[in-house]
């Protein structure tokens, strides 16, 4: 049962980290450049949902559609500041351009909303389900739910729609995309706008369990990094895959000791298994993946790009 | 000072400081010293993201874990600042070296991964690690710095030390990167394939470099300790990271001067604006960008293009130097170069196929063959710069067989590349100079002026290489060859670019070093420069040696031939004379007086063409002859430098591509290019600008046209065969129904049987209305299927008119084999 239950959290957190890695990967593949970014932009989804609740205070599910607009605008002027001026560079001066956007957010936050955590509203309410003892809250159940949507709906746009397909095929060759009439400059900045929706809904998803603070963006942005990197460079599966490998390893790896109280008496009060030791724990893991499976450990990527 | 927008840098830092010493204010002495603990960290920092080129982002943990050895060696076991420093300036460099062996070589964005994750693992581990390091509070009642039993007294001695810290370590920095190690830096970031291939060992380099960064901040960090007194898990924090990258683009990513002077300037901007210090931090993120976007070399970047450094006036008097290095006793026939059954794949193509070859002592052989044929593939494969699948290479008898590039070179055998890999910024005379191994700086300039000299270029020595017209950069790239004194000289295509003059007074040099004994293997599609130099001639074919023997042998032979200007292909039908009125319509595209360049380097002269609706065009032409070029200029890949390109009676020449495509020209690439990841269908589907419905019905229609693919409609199209993917290419190219189709080399890399597969569609295209332009090397069958043709050498149309004279005439054997 308790295994159950550590599935269905891990599930939840996969979902909203999911997001940030697709935002992260798609504009990888459509500009061949890190969004380094993308972790802050997480941060001002999060803060952007507190400011619309304080100003109309509804629920948060009817917030989400206003976050989503806000945040692709914003992405738009982040591709506007921090990509099209640099786009004949070399790739690291996007990488700096966008830690630059990322430090003007930081500070932003922090000077609009203060350095304490703040919680953004809840999706639905702050009811539970039990079933036996597994406990499924409704803001957990609402997250996985509006993750599915979104990354259907962005099946649904790739796949189904003239919009999207030409969207793949400007991150998969721009020169010949170009050729055939695709608008590639315009469909670069949409994938901005798209990929920082994504990271900007992610934020409200998960200021509610884990309130906010301005210096959150670091963290969610090495896990979509991470996510990225260990489920293949560039692809998009792999990208929803690894998320949801960091998610399980994040819920799994600190309740060994519940789930193997043999362990316990082993330890010997060794802080083996804390939060911090976890995170130790998983970016070891993944220096060792680096160095045996640079590809990914789920086989070539599709597309190496610099 | 040759530097002049540094010295002015360092003065300037200098003033300040004089100033923080007059006051006398232990706070502002305070900052000023925290300022050149920033410095030397940044100095460090230039080490692998200037010279070396590499994002790391490991070092403000470097720094943090210099300051809490130095820290808790002092605490926990009384060693003062002094004492310290072999562990705290060695444990950031052992860390360094664990982690750049196994992940220095991998890509850019892998390499910041990692070095980013290491940084977030010592951060958690100086918090858990409480019994050590005082956890999340840190540790407090540090000593101040204590130099041999001395301890140095806050305020201005604490402030010179500092900077006399700087002085001593910004020094140590020029003197490593000075001379023959910067330029050795620079050959490897601008082009690492000829920094291996003059034998500089690019992993050495790389991790010379990080570990010397790490030192830095390893000094800089048990300074920092000492001048602080406590410290605390902050320091290993990104923000460290965060405001070393911005002193450095902002000061600039190479010279000490300018990692100086960013510190300064972005540790005291803070202290100037105090009123405003909630938005300092906002303030850097907005400064980093603008400078990132608008000053990409930084402070010392922009002074240094204000003050551009004054040229030493004079060449050095040349050093003589004996090419090749061992005077030729050996007899003319032996093999020197022995290549045995080499093969190579690239997934499904076979580049090289049981390749045997042989260069003799002395002799100059010449290496000839259609696009795609594998001359390139054959001379990386013997560079080392790739691994053949099998097969053997023995340089005088030696198996070379896979060994590293920069070994291969210091084997003997130099090369030059097809296109120029020299550093703009760097004179030709260091750019020649480098490629001398183990001399010191004045020796390798005086023999470079020997070399340049050899090839005609010393005139030019003291030029920097991004100033140089094309000829002049392949003298000089070939001078740097030389240098290697190699007794092997790999050239690829030397005299594309050159004028007539040029050609014929490069062809004599290189023929006087052969007849000095040094054997050269060179790959050409200018066959009258070629017979002027070779001995013998070899010509490969998808991937193997069809012919070889003299050039008149190779040029007559009937495989050479075929293999150039193509079969008769089973359906050739005698041209069609287009009706009379065609000629006098409005044509559909007209180029005109069109110019493009490739830097300084002419690819197309003074183009006229014409094409009347509803004709069928071809343009012929051996590689490099400009024909894709044409065809990029055409559809605005590459904007022409003059000239103009109209289509449809208006001007298209400033549209961008995207419009030209929707204005109703059909681009079809050379090498297919489809989308790789979209399905059949869809790679059909994006290049349709009409509705739903029409988009179907025109799906369909290609279907029609190509059944292969309707079979496979729902693959992705990287699963398809090659000839399957051209058919895909050209159905995408018909999707929005053009009224001019650029086809560009659909046979490459295809069978026979394919090629006419896929040329035979052409009457059937033409038959709907559409113009088209094909660009073919495989001649014969193009002109058999086109109304008239124009025939391209070395960027200048050489011959226009009905396809069935020209293929009687000599003009078209003539553009591709030589006279």
């Amino acid at each position: 049962m308790f295994a159950l239950q550590l599935l269905f959290n891990a599930i939840v957190l996969g979902a909203a980290y999911a997001l940030v890695a697709l935002g992260f990967v798609l504009v990888l593949n459509a500009t061949g450049a890190v969004n380094f970014s993308q972790g802050d932009l997480v941060m001002v989804g999060g803060y952007a949902g507190l400011a619309l609740f304080t100003w109309y205070p509804a629920p948060g599910i009817l917030l989400l559609p206003l976050v989503l607009l806000g945040m692709a605008a914003l992405g738009l002027l982040v591709a506007l500041t921090a990509y099209f001026p640099l786009r004949r560079r070399p790739p690291e001066t996007v990488f700096i351009s966008t830690i630059a956007i990322g430090i003007i957010l930081q500070n932003g936050a922090n000077l609009l909303f203060g350095p304490e955590p703040k919680r953004a509203p809840a999706l639905l309410g702050e009811g539970e389900i039990r079933v036996g003892t597994l406990v499924f809250g409704l803001q957990s159940i609402a997250i996985v739910a509006v993750a599915a949507g979104l990354i259907a709906g962005l099946h649904i746009l790739f796949s189904h729609t003239q919009f999207g397909r030409r969207l793949r095929a400007t991150a998969q060759d721009r020169e010949v995309a170009s050729a055939i009439g695709i608008p590639v400059d315009f469909m670069v900045a949409a994938t901005f706008a798209v990929g920082v929706a994504l990271a900007g809904v992610a934020g409200l998803l998960l200021a509610r369990g884990f309130f906010v603070t301005p210096t959150d963006g670091a963290n969610y942005m090495l896990k979509a990094y991470v996510a990225v990197t260990i489920g293949g460079w560039g692809s998009i599966p792999g990208a929803v895959v690894g998320a949801g490998l960091i998610a399980l390893f994040e819920v799994v790896y600190p309740a060994l000791p519940a789930l193997f109280p043999a362990l316990v008496p082993a330890l010997d009060g060794l802080p083996l298994f804390s939060q911090n030791a976890s995170v130790i724990v998983l970016d070891a893991l993944i220096l060792l993946i680096l160095v045996f499976r640079p590809q990914g450990i789920l086989g070539a990527a599709t597309k190496a790009r610099a | 000072m040759k530097r002049r927008a540094d010295a002015i840098l360092l003065l300037a830092v200098v003033c300040y400081g004089a100033y923080a010493f007059a006051t006398g204010s232990s706070y502002t002495l305070r900052v000023f010293s925290v300022a050149g603990i920033y410095a030397l960290m940044a100095i460090g920092y230039q080490f692998i993201f200037g010279q070396a080129g590499a994002l790391a982002l490991s070092q403000g943990t470097f720094l943090g874990i210099g300051a809490y050895t130095s820290g808790i060696l002092a605490l926990r076991f009384g060693l003062p600042f002094d004492a310290a420093l072999p562990f705290s300036v060695g444990l950031p460099v052992l860390l360094a070296l664990l982690v750049a062996v196994p992940v220095l070589h991998l890509r850019t964005h892998y390499f910041a991964l990692a070095t980013l994750i290491v940084g977030q693992m010592a951060l958690l581990v100086a918090t858990e690690w409480q019994d050590l390091t005082g956890g999340a509070n840190g540790l407090g009642g540090i000593d101040g710095i204590s130099l041999a039993g001395f301890l140095i007294r806050p305020g201005w001695p604490l402030a010179a030390a500092v900077w006399s810290a700087v002085a001593l370590g910004g020094s140590l920095a020029a003197w490593l990167t000075r001379g023959r190690a910067g330029h050795a830096y620079a050959v490897l970031r601008d082009h690492p394939a000829a920094a291996a291939a003059i034998g500089l060992d690019a992993a050495r380099l790389r991790l010379f470099a990080f570990l010397l960064s790490a030192a830095f901040a390893g000094f800089a960090g048990s300074i920092y300790v000492h001048v602080i007194r406590v410290i605390s898990p902050d320091v290993l924090g990104f923000p460290l990271m965060v405001t070393c990258l911005t002193i450095v683009m902002i000061g600039g990513r190479f010279g000490i001067a300018g990692a100086i002077a960013g510190a300064v300037l972005v540790i005291e901007l803070p202290e100037w604006f105090r009123p405003l210090r909630q938005y300092y931090l906002l303030a850097y993120g907005v400064i980093l960008l603008a400078v990132v976007i608008a000053a990409p070399g930084g402070l010392i970047g922009a002074l240094r293009l204000l003050l551009p450094d004054r040229r030493d006036p004079l060449p050095p008097a040349a050093i003589p130097l004996s090419l090749p290095a061992i005077a030729r006793a050996s007899d003319a026939s032996d093999a020197l170069l022995d290549i045995a059954g080499l093969s190579r794949r690239f997934g499904g193509v076979r580049a090289l196929d049981g390749v045997s070859l042989t260069v003799r002592a002395g002799e100059v052989l010449g290496l000839i063959g259609p696009n795609g044929s594998g001359k390139t593939t054959l001379l990386d494969c013997v560079t080392g710069l790739a691994a053949p699948d099998h097969g053997h290479i023995r340089l005088a008898g030696i198996d070379i067989t896979g060994l590293r590039a920069d070994r291969v070179a210091h084997a003997g055998i130099a090369r030059t590349f097809q296109n120029v890999a020299l550093v703009d910024a760097m004179t030709a005379l260091d750019s020649v100079a480098i490629a001398r191994p183990g001399r010191d700086l004045a020796t390798a300039r005086g023999e470079a002026m020997t070399l340049l000299d050899r090839v005609g270029a010393a005139d030019i020595a003291m030029h920097p290489c991004g100033g140089l017209a094309g000829g002049s950069r392949r003298r000089v790239e070939i001078a740097r060859a030389l240098a290697l004194q190699p007794r092997l000289l790999l050239l690829d295509e030397p005299a594309a670019g050159l004028n007539e003059t040029e050609q014929a007074d490069l062809a004599r040099r290189l023929r006087d070093l052969s007849r000095d004994g040094m054997a050269m293997l060179v790959i050409e599609h200018d066959m009258a420069f070629l017979a002027r130099l070779v001995d013998r001639m070899a010509c490969l074919d998808g991937g193997r040696l069809i012919a070889e023997g003299s050039p008149a042998a190779v040029r007559g032979d009937a495989r050479v031939i075929e293999a150039y200007l193509g079969s008769k292909g089973h359906s050739s039908r005698p041209p069609q004379p287009m009706g009379a009125g065609i000629a006098v319509r409005r044509p559909i595209l007209s180029v005109h007086a069109l110019e493009v360049r490739y830097g300084d380097l002419v690819a197309l002269h003074g183009i006229d063409l014409d094409i009347q609706p509803g004709q069928a065009v071809a343009l012929l032409g051996a590689n490099g002859a400009g024909k894709t070029t044409l065809m990029k200029a055409i559809i605005g890949l590459l904007p022409p430098a003059a000239g103009d390109i109209r289509f449809d009676g208006a001007s298209i020449a400033t549209l961008s591509p995207s419009r030209r495509a929707r204005k109703g020209i059909g681009y079809c690439p050379e090498g297919r290019r489809v989308f790789p990841g979209l399905s059949v269908t869809e790679n059909l589907a994006v290049a349709c600008w009409g509705s739903a419905a029409q988009r179907q019905h025109k799906i369909n229609e290609m279907f029609a046209m190509f059944p292969a693919l309707a079979a496979r409609r729902h693959s992705p199209a990287w699963q398809l065969s090659g000839g399957e993917q051209q058919m895909l290419a050209i159905g995408r190219s018909l999707m929005n129904a053009p009224r001019l189709l650029l086809l560009d080399e659909p046979s490459l890399g295809l069978s026979p049987r394919l090629t006419d597969e896929v040329i035979d569609r052409i009457p059937g295209i033409v038959a709907t209305g559409t113009a088209v332009l094909l660009a073919e090397q495989n001649a014969t069958r193009a002109l058999g299927v086109c109304d008239t043709a124009y025939v391209l050498v070395g960027g200048v149309v050489t011959a226009h008119g009905p396809a069935a004279e020209l293929a009687t005439s000599d003009d078209v054997r003539a553009a591709f084999l030589g006279v």
